[in-house]
């Protein structure tokens, strides 16, 4: 690249980013956020913020504690950021495409009238409300897990009052500002929200500050909940405590605390619906500038809609037998299997001693009876179609009333999943606040998921009868019990793996309802041939998944058995099945062969030297990387690096372990990371450096967070001899020799050097 | 009134409708008549929106039915060709959903599910679940559904198959009762003696091309036979269309 190209770029992008900063929605450009740019930066702050925190913090604080925690953080924000963002990309486009409906979107004028008179879900604006008194509700009913029947009426109690009091200040000075100001310095106050949001951030960063003076760092749940006091439910929670104890100050700091963290919010979510929904400040100006203007066509979808479509539905499901039994029989069945394993306790030791298990399950049975409604919610229209075609509502805004209905109704399901499990089980993660606020944030996003595959699964417009069937509901259960993984499971590898099993699962959930939906709107509408993001992170999560399953089959066939042994098998099976998936799915999709798409057949003696070649220099990076950080003391992390333990490790079964990450992991990671991922990536970032660093930056977060840095590298490298080659050779034996070589000195340098 | 200019939709390589263009004034009863697969339902699901066209447009009351579908379907009131309805709801409560759709009122709806289920002869299966029905009544509770908004326009596909005699000619007698009170009427039929009776006007339609439009008279006038029933009009313009295919 010559300087003058460099130069272009940074120019365009600057112009973007200032058109974007000028005209905001004028603008068509893509704006920051969206740009590739934007993950570069995140790219950028990632590797920085690693690095401060394994240089200055790991030497001021014992390993143990702190190692854990900061992968899980770094992984899980920038993993979550990525995917939010190209989930909500794709979500946004495929729905706005063709009319620009906002309807989904959050903020919609409410008047004083009817806030009072009780229309206030009449509203899309309501639906944050709504949101909010799903949260309250949940801080308010977790509590009494953690506290007691005093404290869970306290919360309660101030979680709606939260509610009220956040609608009534926003309506207070909406009313205030559109008397006081003409509208168009009315539009210039929403600068006020990103600095209180700032002020915000600050009194966040004194109370991690604090938490870092005194060690306190390693719990995750704690800093969950101290971040949720500065949210408005737990701050009116904290100003009841305060007000019960008589400690006046703690109660006017909570209230101040609520001012901020009620902006840091709204500034939150009116910035993801600008930058994501592209017609945020839209919303923001008919919010801001002209309350009380309706918009007659959401007003009906949301109000008579939503009551006929409730009724008539709870109707129907509940005099179908057929239904209650398909409903019911399958977590009757799990109970049973629960029960008779627990009893058969030799047999099943390992699984079932774990309360974590057992809270996964129940969870796992009580989404599947609100997934099974829920994924049937646009089932009962199939056939009538026609009848929706007669109402004056747009057909879009229907599907979407009632898609949003049933998440609703899920998101109730989930609590008392939620709920039944804190209390059967007390078990201590469960019970805390900041893990039952994720928990509904999840459910509510497993919800969405879920009304994407009940619309893959029915499909309205075609004449042959697609029958709903149960493994719709079961594919559903399996991201409730990944996203559930994620916050009950205590070590971050489990954490790690459902993260990605529930991203990935909902992207295609995302996907494959959007597809759906188009194909309903516009019966001629083929869906796309090409892979895309949601395709792979799909095959990612199913390795995960298989890999999980099998292990804990595996622990509980032979309890005994080495754990090297077994993540070895677990790994080999996840591999041969996941990429057997992969390759049928492909095939199916595309039409054509995968050999085609991933180039294996055309082995050349020269890829495979190349291959070598290049594994060899990105394993001397890698051990250069790990000299650096024995110079800088830091032995423990050092040997916390997996393919380096496999050769500390006395294990006899060390050597199924070697076989799995020289062999097996560079073919099965090759084929799901670059054979899948990277032509996925491309769609979105034609240009093939920005797309080899997102699959780089991805393929690093899903190692452990000693080798990121010498991982990024080598998927860099990866990246490029695939473009090159255009086969999965050189990739895979690149793979190898970097992983034979860490290996090789897993086994020989402890001997060396202590 | 309706009215379509040079309507066209393909299905893949098929061409459904071609370009058909005709108007139906208000307080008219249209007949749109066809062999079997000539086209009359896609022409009827493109006027519900439910079909996007691939060329031409259609106005309802001067209302695009694509782009300003919502408001359109407050003045039209559907019935379609085969009424699949919600198994399990009753025949009432189906009624009170689509009243709840169409924002009618709570007097509105008392006043005239009643009226509407007495007038088909529904009373007593009012309270049956609606998987019960026959497929006549099916297709009655249907219309009284497509007629609960009191609707200006009133498009029906195929509105007398599965009805008995006696419904047939109730049918006629509402439907002549409707067009008196202004609305405009648009139904697809193969049966030629409804459309005799019925229609002030039909269209008739064959491999998705419009063949023939006008009154019985008019039609008569083009192949110069002034005692054709309309039957025979039917077949004749039929055969000439063919003719010219073939040519």
């Amino acid at each position: 690249m010559n300087r003058r190209f460099i130069k272009a770029i940074i120019k365009l992008r600057w112009t973007i980013m200032l058109n974007y900063l000028r005209h905001g929605r004028k603008s068509k450009k893509r704006s920051f956020i969206q740009s590739p740019f934007f993950l570069f930066l995140m790219a950028l702050i990632y590797f920085v913020a690693l690095s401060l925190f394994f240089g200055l913090i790991f030497k001021r604080y014992p390993i143990d504690s702190l190692m854990p925690m900061a992968s899980v953080v770094l992984t899980i924000v920038v993993v979550g950021l990525i995917l939010f963002h190209i989930a909500m990309q794709e979500f946004a486009q495929s729905f706005t495409r063709n009319s620009g409906d906002t309807e989904f979107l959050l903020c919609q004028p409410l008047t004083a009238k009817d806030f009072f008179t009780g229309k206030l879900l009449e509203y899309s604006f309501a639906d944050f409300a709504s949101w909010v008194v799903v949260l309250a509700f949940f801080v308010a009913l977790t509590w009494i897990a953690s506290l007691s029947v005093l404290g869970f009426l306290l919360a309660l109690f101030g979680a709606f009052l939260t509610v009220i009091f956040i609608n009534a200040l926003l309506l207070l000075v909406e009313q205030i500002l559109t008397r006081l100001l003409k509208p168009a310095a009315l539009r210039n106050i929403r600068i006020l929200l990103p600095i209180l949001a700032g002020a915000g951030l600050v009194v966040l960063f004194i109370r991690f500050q604090d938490m870092f003076s005194k060690g306190n760092i390693g719990n995750l749940p704690t800093i969950s909940t101290d971040l949720l006091s500065i949210s408005p439910p737990g701050i009116l929670v904290g100003v009841f405590l305060n007000l019960g104890s008589k400690s006046y100050l703690g109660m006017l700091a909570n209230l101040g605390g609520a001012i901020l963290g009620t902006s840091l919010f709204l500034t939150f979510s009116l910035f993801l619906v600008e930058w994501f929904g592209r017609s945020g400040w839209r919303i923001v100006d008919s919010h801001l500038v002209a309350p009380g203007r309706t918009v007659e066509s959401i007003r009906i979808a949301n109000t008579g809609m939503l009551k006929g479509f409730v009724k008539k539905d709870l109707l129907m499901y509940l005099r179908d037998l057929k239904l209650l039994f398909k409903a019911f029989g399958m977590p009757i069945a799990f109970i049973v299997l629960y029960l008779l394993t627990n009893k058969n306790k030799k047999l099943f030791e390992n699984v079932s001693e774990q309360s974590a298990y057992t809270a996964l399950l129940i969870f796992g049975c009580m989404s599947y009876i609100a997934a099974f409604c829920c994924v049937r919610c646009l089932d009962p229209e199939r056939r009538a179609i026609w009848l929706l075609y007669t109402f004056p509502v747009n057909m879009k805004s229907i599907l979407w009333a009632k898609a949003k209905l049933w998440a609703i109704i899920l998101a109730s399901f989930g609590l008392v999943a939620y709920l039944g499990s804190a209390f059967a089980f007390r078990w201590p993660p469960l019970a805390t606040v900041g893990n039952g606020v994720f928990l509904v944030a999840g459910v509510f996003l497993v919800a969405v998921s879920g009304v994407g595959i009940s619309a893959l699964a029915s499909d309205p417009t075609s004449k042959k009868s697609t029958t709903i069937n149960s493994s719709a509901a079961i594919v559903f259960m399996l991201i409730a019990s990944s996203y559930a993984l994620v916050f009950l499971s205590e070590d971050w590898w489990s954490k790690l793996v459902g993260s990605f099993l529930f991203a990935g699962l909902t992207l295609a959930c995302f996907q494959a309802g959007s597809w759906r939906f188009q194909h309903i709107l516009d019966p001629e509408y083929r869906r796309p041939t090409k892979i895309s993001i949601g395709d792979s992170l799909g095959a990612i999560a199913i390795f995960f998944f298989v890999q999980v399953l099998s292990s804990i089959v595996l622990a509980a066939i032979s309890p005994d058995g080495a754990t090297g042994t077994h993540y070895a098998l677990s790994y080999a099976v996840s591999g041969v099945v996941s990429s057997t998936i992969v390759v049928l799915y492909y095939k199916k999709r595309t039409r054509s062969s995968f050999r085609v798409f991933a180039g294996i057949g055309k082995t050349r003696l020269k890829n495979v030297g190349l291959g070598i070649c290049w594994g060899g220099i990105s394993a001397a990076f890698a051990l250069l990387y790990l000299f650096v950080l024995l110079q800088m003391g830091l032995k423990e992390i050092f040997l916390q690096h997996n393919v380096v333990q496999v050769g500390v490790s006395a294990e006899a079964a060390k050597w199924w372990v070697i076989l799995a990450v020289t062999v097996i992991a560079p073919i099965v990671e090759e084929i799901l990371f670059r054979g899948f991922a990277l032509s996925a990536l491309k769609e979105y970032w034609p240009r093939g450096s920005t797309s080899s660093i997102v699959n780089a930056l991805l393929f690093a977060v899903v190692h452990p967070a000693v080798s990121t840095i010498p991982v990024f590298i080598l998927g860099l490298i990866v990246c490029r001899l695939y473009q090159r080659t255009r086969n999965l050779t050189a990739p895979i034996f690149t793979h190898a020799t970097h992983n034979t070589v860490m290996v090789l000195s897993g086994l020989l340098l402890p001997k060396v050097m202590w | 009134m309706i009215k379509t200019s040079s309507i066209t939709k393909r299905f893949g390589q098929k061409t459904a409708v071609n370009g058909v263009s005709l108007a139906v004034e208000k307080g008219e009863i249209f007949g749109f008549l066809g062999p079997n697969g000539a086209g009359k339902t896609t022409t009827i699901r493109m006027l519900m929106g439910i079909l996007r066209p691939n060329a031409g447009s259609a106005t309802i009351e001067n209302l695009d039915v694509t782009s300003e579908a919502p408001d359109v379907k407050k003045i039209v009131g559907y019935l379609p060709d085969e009424p699949y309805l919600y198994d399990y709801l009753r025949g009432r409560e189906f009624l009170e959903f689509l009243a709840e759709m169409h924002n009618l009122s709570q007097e509105e709806k008392q006043d005239r599910i009643p009226q509407l289920l007495s007038r088909f002869g529904l009373k007593d299966a009012s309270e049956e679940f609606t998987v019960n029905y026959s497929h006549g009544m099916k297709k009655k509770l249907a219309l009284c559904g497509a007629l609960l908004h009191d609707p200006q326009v009133l498009i029906m596909d195929e509105p007398t198959s599965g009805l008995d005699p006696l419904a047939v000619r109730d049918f006629r007698n509402y439907v002549n009762m409707l067009a008196a009170d202004g609305k405009t009427i648009f139904l697809s039929t193969h049966v030629l003696d409804l459309a005799e009776k019925l229609c002030n006007r039909v269209g008739i339609i064959h491999e998705g091309k419009l063949v023939g439009i006008g009154s019985a008279a008019t039609l008569r006038s083009d192949i110069a036979d002034r005692d054709a029933s309309l039957e025979e009009i039917f077949i004749n313009l039929i055969q000439v269309h063919n003719e010219k295919e073939k040519a």
